[in-house]
């Protein structure tokens, strides 16, 4: 009983295995139609083998190449962490109560106003309504800002109308039913190059 | 062990171990070692890049050298379409771009086997590079390429058999 | 390219904020209007998200990339709808008077792990001054951890941020 070519082309690659590697060794040493489909294949292999065996070989996957492909990479990557000036992260670790998270939300939203006192957003206090929703608690973003004294009525008013509009944009899109999603831990934000350094 | 490809060491140690199959890889499809050297360091940038550590050190080679084939397809395509293009507007057909140095090394028996390979379908020419210069087993290769062994057996043998013809064809029109 | 997405988007903007200023009895002065117009693109801001799904191999199972134009201060939500969950991500960018940028993150999931089992909410906000242009990844469901189940992904947001030209 011969094998199929498939099985010939598998024995002459090492990928059979036992006992069918010994079962088709066996079978070669009296079947010549299989011996011949074996010599086919092995000739195709061992011309890869020639080919391989070219001294050019050795200058492509060689030192000196190695070298030079290392050092090229050491130059573009070394560019572009030199470029990460910022380290600070500012995380707001939140539990799941809906009040801790407003106040928090709030505090986040002090801090960043705070520099900017000379702007449209002034610091002095937030009339933000922080509206918890009866529904799973869910807390708003609060997207109204304080008016500021020295900027025009007008412009002022045209943010607070543009904020009050709620999110600029809206992407909906729907993942592949296939898709089982590991919800993990906490969720994270993070630079890519921080979440490369920092590692887990 | 996870493997960053931040951490530098781990990062000389994959490449280290991986730069020679990757060149390989590369060069046998794309046919020219500049472009091949230009790949290698392009898949391991995009390999410092990553964001998302590897499980281990094997599925960080494999994901390089899928990256590497990949390139190298690319590149032969668009290379493949600018000389057919230049083939339609010139009176001549152009010969394959190649560093002139490289031609003159290659044996016949080189330019036999790389005319008659990149006659094969992709899909084909992928398994045979990965299996014959990469001499990576049917299960690595089904790794790289996400698909399963079984699968890279039957293209492996499939690329054996046009190859048995295309090379006749090939020698025929040498001699 | 970019020129062209700001002018429909402004008029956009312009027409959402005319009855703002009709409300005025003199009316919009053309003065106005451009000063409105000027402000807006000083504060205009392009972001760019990049949705991907990361399998276990760490491989990129499936992605999806939208650029979206907002100001500063106006947040883009991106809804991920799957097939028991939903995951929503709310970017807000503010930029700065030295034009860096600062941005928060905040990510919403619902979540039923099998049918019948109760529904559950996460939410947390998350914030990072960044640079225009630099590469933030928001993980809404968390980073993947390595685990014994097969064909686990998780959610991945590859964010940049930059003023528009």
């Amino acid at each position: 009983m011969c094998y199929d070519e498939q099985i010939i082309s598998a024995y002459v690659d090492g990928e059979l295995e036992e006992p069918l590697h010994t079962e088709v060794q066996e079978h070669m040493e009296s079947c010549t139609y299989c011996r011949s489909t074996q010599a086919e294949y092995r000739s195709v292999k061992e011309l890869f083998l020639a080919v391989s065996k070219n001294p050019i070989h050795d200058t492509i996957a060689g030192p000196q190449a190695k070298a030079r492909v290392w050092q090229q990479i050491q130059r573009k990557t070394r560019r572009e962490t030199a470029h990460n000036f910022w380290h600070r992260q500012i995380q707001v670790p939140l539990p799941l109560a809906a009040g801790v998270m407003a106040a928090v939300a709030v505090l986040v939203f002090t801090l960043i106003f705070n520099p900017f006192s000379s702007g449209i957003f002034s610091s002095d206090k937030s009339d933000a309504p922080l509206a918890l929703r009866d529904d799973n608690n869910i807390p708003e973003i609060p997207t109204n800002y304080p008016a500021s004294k020295n900027s025009m009525p007008e412009l002022e008013q045209l943010l607070r109308f543009l904020s009050d509009q709620g999110a600029a944009v809206e992407v909906k899109i729907q993942l592949p039913s296939s898709s089982k999603i590991q919800i993990s831990g906490e969720p994270q934000l993070l630079r890519a190059a921080d979440f490369r350094r920092s590692g887990e | 062990m996870k493997i960053h490809s931040n951490d530098p060491e781990a990062f000389q140690g994959i490449y280290d171990k991986t730069f020679h199959i990757i060149v390989k890889v590369a060069y046998h499809i794309t046919l020219d070692a500049d472009v091949a050297e230009d790949i290698c360091q392009e898949a391991f940038i995009r390999f410092y890049h990553r964001t998302v550590p590897f499980p281990s050190e094997d599925q960080a080679r494999y994901w390089l050298i899928r990256v590497a084939k990949n390139l190298s397809f690319n590149y032969y395509k668009r290379k493949k379409r600018e000389r057919s293009a230049l083939e339609r507007y010139s009176y001549e057909p152009k010969p394959h771009q190649h560093n002139g140095e490289e031609l003159l090394m290659r044996s016949e028996t080189e330019q036999l086997v790389h005319r008659a390979v990149e006659q094969l379908p992709n899909s084909l020419r992928s398994v045979i590079v990965l299996k014959e210069y990469g001499n990576l087993s049917y299960r690595e290769i089904g790794r790289v390429l996400h698909i399963t062994e079984n699968n890279v057996k039957v293209r492996v043998h499939r690329a054996r058999n046009m190859l048995g013809t295309l090379l006749k064809e090939e020698e025929a029109r040498v001699l | 390219m970019k020129l062209n997405m700001v002018f429909p988007t402004l008029l956009i903007l312009l027409g959402l904020i005319q009855p703002l200023f009709s409300q005025n009895p003199n009316g919009a002065s053309s003065e106005e209007l451009e000063e409105a117009l000027r402000y807006l693109q000083d504060k205009a801001l392009e972001v760019e998200i990049h949705a991907r799904l990361i399998g276990k191999d760490r491989e990129n199972v499936w992605n999806t990339e939208s650029r979206k134009i907002t100001v500063s201060g106006k947040s883009i939500s991106i809804t991920l709808q799957g097939e028991n969950l939903v995951v929503s991500a709310h970017i807000l960018p503010f930029l700065n008077e030295g034009g860096s940028i600062f941005l928060v993150a905040k990510g919403e999931v619902w979540v039923q792990q099998s049918p019948g089992q109760e529904k559950k909410y996460y939410s947390t906000v998350k914030s990072l001054p960044i640079k225009p242009g630099e590469s933030v990844i928001f993980f809404p469901t968390g980073v993947l951890m390595d685990t014994e189940e097969n064909d686990v992904h998780t959610i991945e947001l590859e964010i940049q941020v930059e003023p528009l030209e």
